[in-house]
């Protein structure tokens, strides 16, 4: 092959890949780098907030072995233990500008504790919203608050030929925090794009404070 | 907001085509997005300094191409960088040649990737390629006689086999 042919062979495998990128908005890459100066700038505060939901955990009275904790008050019902069947309803609330993942004196984040399942239909169908169920379960020793309620990220990535991503704000005002041993379930919504290429997908979903899973495969489908 | 324009103008004129430098070195379109899209949030904040640059681009790429060669994406926690609420365009996939010579390119060592597209596709003298991937004139000079012995090698093969199948 000589360096000719290589260099029109090149051209015409980044002219293919470039007529296939998918830029966001240029306002979301500002916003998102104005995001991370705040961040930085923030970081003592939020070792400082961290800190004091350290101590307003330690200070709280252990939960019975069984049953809700006593603490549980008026707007944290789905919180409780003994709620934990009831799934979080849906809500679309656009993904906010947060302060960075909270952590301890000694580096940890209580989020750490969080795992994530995440369980969808088989099939989604284009153009059509995908109702799919993600539960949280704390297996840690103290309890994880959910103040403010964290982002998510929902990305449906069709088998290398499209994916598309959804950040949202999790629906978790009614849960304030979720103890240890507690799974809290959360109802879904992914909009599944109408242009979206079918066939298999894997659906993957992302906490903003650390943890994620993904569901596979699931088939996207036309109408 | 004189600043917030440029740069917005910037990003959409070198966006696709930064991509397209990258993807040969990830041998991943999405890769290859994840790692320009980090690389324009890194310029996007340091903007009022980048902007007197002559070639911001170049700045992009260093970044983009120096976030690859760390695995930026295996490495990142969180699965998406920027909400991509639009469906992928939908373009026709590569040609054949195009899968080939992607392939190729994949079986190759990353930093002969690197030399590659900086000096036949970017169009970078050798210098400026050596300075850019931190490396001797010499073994810049080397990487690429053995990228394109290697990549000559696995193309024929891959032509040899294509034949075959005919």
């Amino acid at each position: 092959m000589s360096v000719d042919d290589l260099d029109r062979r090149l051209e015409e495998l980044a002219a293919a890949a470039a007529a296939q990128a998918a830029p966001p908005e240029p306002g979301a890459i500002r916003r998102r780098a104005r995001r991370r100066r705040l961040g930085g700038g923030v970081a003592v505060l939020a070792t400082v907030a961290a800190v004091v939901a350290a101590v307003a955990v330690l200070d709280r009275p252990l939960p019975p072995p069984s049953g809700p904790p006593a603490t549980a008050g008026p707007g944290t019902a789905s919180s409780s233990p003994a709620a934990s069947s009831e799934v979080v309803p849906w809500a679309q609330v656009s993904a906010k500008p947060r302060l960075p993942t909270p952590t301890a004196p000694d580096g940890a984040s209580p989020a750490e504790a969080l795992t994530v399942s995440v369980k969808a239909p088989a099939t989604a169908v284009l153009g059509r919203p995908l109702h799919y169920t993600v539960t949280i379960a704390n297996t840690g020793t103290t309890g994880v608050p959910l103040r403010p309620c964290p982002n998510y990220d929902e990305r449906l990535n069709v088998g290398g030929v499209g994916q598309v991503t959804q950040s949202w704000q999790l629906n978790c005002a009614t849960v304030g925090s979720i103890e240890p041993g507690q799974r809290v379930t959360f109802a879904m919504v992914f909009l599944v794009p109408a242009g979206l290429r079918p066939g298999t997908a894997v659906l993957l979903w992302n906490l903003d404070l650390g943890p994620g899973a993904q569901h596979k495969p699931i088939e996207v489908i036309r109408p | 907001m004189a600043g917030e324009r440029e740069f917005d103008s910037f990003y959409a004129a070198c966006y696709p085509r930064l991509v397209g430098q990258l993807f040969p070195i990830t041998g991943d379109l999405h890769e290859a997005e994840d790692v320009v899209q980090e690389a324009f949030v890194r310029a996007a904040a340091r903007w009022s300094r980048l902007r007197a640059y002559d070639l911001p681009e170049a700045w992009v790429r260093r970044v983009a191409i120096n976030l690859a060669a760390r695995g930026f994406r295996r490495t990142r926690r969180r699965l998406a960088l920027l909400a991509r609420l639009g469906p992928p365009p939908d373009v026709p996939p590569l040609s054949v040649d195009g899968i080939a010579l992607a392939d190729a390119l994949r079986q190759l060592p990353l930093s002969y990737r690197q030399v590659l597209v900086l000096h036949h596709l970017v169009g970078l003298p050798l210098e400026e390629v050596a300075r850019q991937v931190d490396a001797p004139v010499s073994t810049v000079k080397a990487r690429l006689f053995r990228a394109r012995a290697a990549l000559a090698k696995r193309l024929a093969v891959a032509t040899e086999e294509a034949g075959h199948v005919r």
